[in-house]
């Protein structure tokens, strides 16, 4: 049964590649805005120190 | 102010020593390096044409877009035309016309040479020569509005990026008019739409030109 | 009334509301995302013309949808980034762009894999995969076209205008592209004919495009207060943000 749940008819590769292709793309997405926000928090907490 | 500009425009003509023939022979050029790429049977040729014709138009007057506004900021002509407070709209849309009727027509001038390279017949040349015109027209004018977008940019090839996703429309348009006329269909729908963009990108685009040159020359 | 709209956009109000609703949304994202993928892989019966294959759908289309939701929003926060200069609209439309062009990436590969074993190519002109593939280009220039200012003043009205410029470009690219293809198809199918689909494929569909516009507003909200913390760096609610303020750092009263 999950063998033919991992199969997808003869498609697994195609459909799980689907998948997994979108779940890096919305991960990247998520990774990558978390990223810029913890990076522009501290920038511009340095900023804002050095430029007192 | 627009007989200065077509002044302007005259003298560069006239002192440009035929360096208004350099697009022609680039086109030229182009065209038969497409020729040698296949093997010049009529049909494949004809199947072609109207891709070849318009991606050669389009990269031709790319060329001159990149650095449209640039030679005016040079010559300080930009600031006379964005200063100038009475028709700012008018005097830029009438500058980005005479410099496309400057570097398209003699494109225009080879369109018969093109012909018999690309063996198509010159039943066609009406319907080719128009579609042509409205579509070059419409890019330009696009192309001039994004060359102002990005006036203060080193990089030339940003333009283009701009600006050819959004001349697919007229790329498709255009080049089925001319395929449509070759096999003998009806143009007229066609051609209305190219002049339907046409007639919206001369109402946008003198705005955003007035609007990115303010911006960019501050 | 006034007060009430102008508070509304002011950066400080946007940011902590941003806040707030983020970890709701990416929450409830998640659970119907794993709902919607559970009724679409296990739940939902094979289609009768493409088999399991048809299950990809369940990702091509929510990212196909979002990837022009996006530029949607892109688009409208352009035009009153234009109209009335607020800096969080700008925000907005700067912070918007990546997302989306990372939405379009993923429907053109998904597209890809469903076409592969479908049609057999990778890569077909079909009508909405070359849609996208200009979409994914338009952002990439949107992008490209911040990046090539220094000042970020200028940036944004460069931006703001060739975002509006798309906006209006996109129906007419749309549908000249839809016209091109069916001169080479011939008839009104197109060739990444749905199967029809019957409420018991389409209830996942419906779950996972709401899941994935809730990851898209998580997402946005996320980077929209690293960006507003830029744009607005200067200002004291930023320092006070920051916790910055008690250390008798104070800017000029």
């Amino acid at each position: 049964m999950i063998n033919e749940f991992f199969a997808m008819g003869g498609y697994g590769f195609y459909v799980w590649s689907s998948f997994g292709l979108s779940l890096l793309g919305l991960m990247f997405i998520y990774f990558s805005a978390k990223r810029f926000e913890k990076r522009k928090r501290t920038e511009i907490a340095h900023w804002i120190k050095s430029n007192k | 102010m627009f007989k200065q500009l077509l002044q302007l425009e005259w003298k560069i003509f006239s002192r440009s020593q035929g360096q208004w023939l350099y697009p022609v022979l680039f086109l030229l050029l182009i065209l038969c390096l497409f020729a040698f790429g296949v093997d010049p049977e009529p049909q494949t040729l004809q199947l072609m044409a109207p891709a070849i014709l318009w991606c050669v138009y389009i990269l031709a007057l790319l060329l001159a877009l990149d650095h449209l506004w640039q030679d005016d900021r040079k010559t300080g002509v930009l600031e006379q035309l964005v200063l100038n407070s009475d028709n700012k709209l008018f005097l830029l849309l009438m500058r980005t016309l005479i410099r496309w009727a400057y570097i398209s027509l003699p494109l225009f001038l080879a369109l018969p040479l093109a012909f018999l390279f690309l063996a198509l017949p010159f039943s066609i040349f009406m319907v080719t020569c128009l579609s042509l015109l409205v579509g070059t027209l419409s890019f330009w004018l696009i192309g001039a509005a994004l060359s102002a977008l990005t006036l203060n940019q080193e990089r030339s090839s940003l333009t283009s990026i701009l600006l050819l996703p959004l001349c697919v429309p007229l790329v498709i348009f255009g080049s089925r008019a001319i395929a449509f006329s070759l096999e003998g269909l009806a143009v007229d729908s066609i051609l209305l739409m190219l002049l339907g963009i046409c007639v919206l990108t001369l109402c946008i685009s003198p705005w955003v030109m007035q609007y990115s040159i303010k911006f960019n020359l501050d | 009334m006034k007060k009430w709209f102008h508070q509304w956009v002011s950066p400080p109000h946007v940011y902590t509301r941003a806040g707030r609703y983020l970890p709701w949304c990416l929450g409830i994202s998640i659970v119907l995302g794993l709902w919607g993928l559970y009724g679409g892989l296990i739940l939902a019966p094979p289609d009768y013309q493409q088999g399991d294959a048809f299950r990809i759908i369940y990702v091509h289309v929510p990212s196909a949808w979002l990837s022009m939701f996006a530029y949607l929003v892109l688009g409208i926060a352009s035009i009153v980034a234009l109209a009335w200069r607020f800096t969080v609209a700008h925000a907005v439309a700067t912070v918007v762009a990546p997302i989306g062009a990372i939405f379009t990436a993923m429907c053109l590969l998904t597209g890809s894999f469903w076409g592969k074993p479908m049609w057999g190519t990778w890569w077909e002109w079909d009508a909405r995969m070359t849609s996208e593939l200009l979409l994914l280009f338009i952002y990439l220039g949107y992008i490209a076209l911040r990046a090539s200012f220094d000042e970020s003043e200028k940036a944004d009205k460069a931006a703001a205008a060739f975002g509006i410029i798309g906006l209006i470009n996109l129906p007419i690219i749309h549908y000249s592209v839809y016209w091109w293809n069916t001169l080479h198809q011939g008839a009104t199918i197109t060739k990444f004919g749905k199967p029809s689909i019957t409420w018991e494929m389409g209830w996942p569909l419906l779950l996972m495009t709401i899941a994935f516009m809730l990851f898209f507003a998580a997402m946005v909200f996320l980077r929209l207060r690293g960006e507003l913390l830029e744009r607005e760096r200067r200002s004291k609610w930023v320092a006070n943000e920051l916790g910055l303020i008690e250390l008798g750092v104070h800017k000029s009263d």
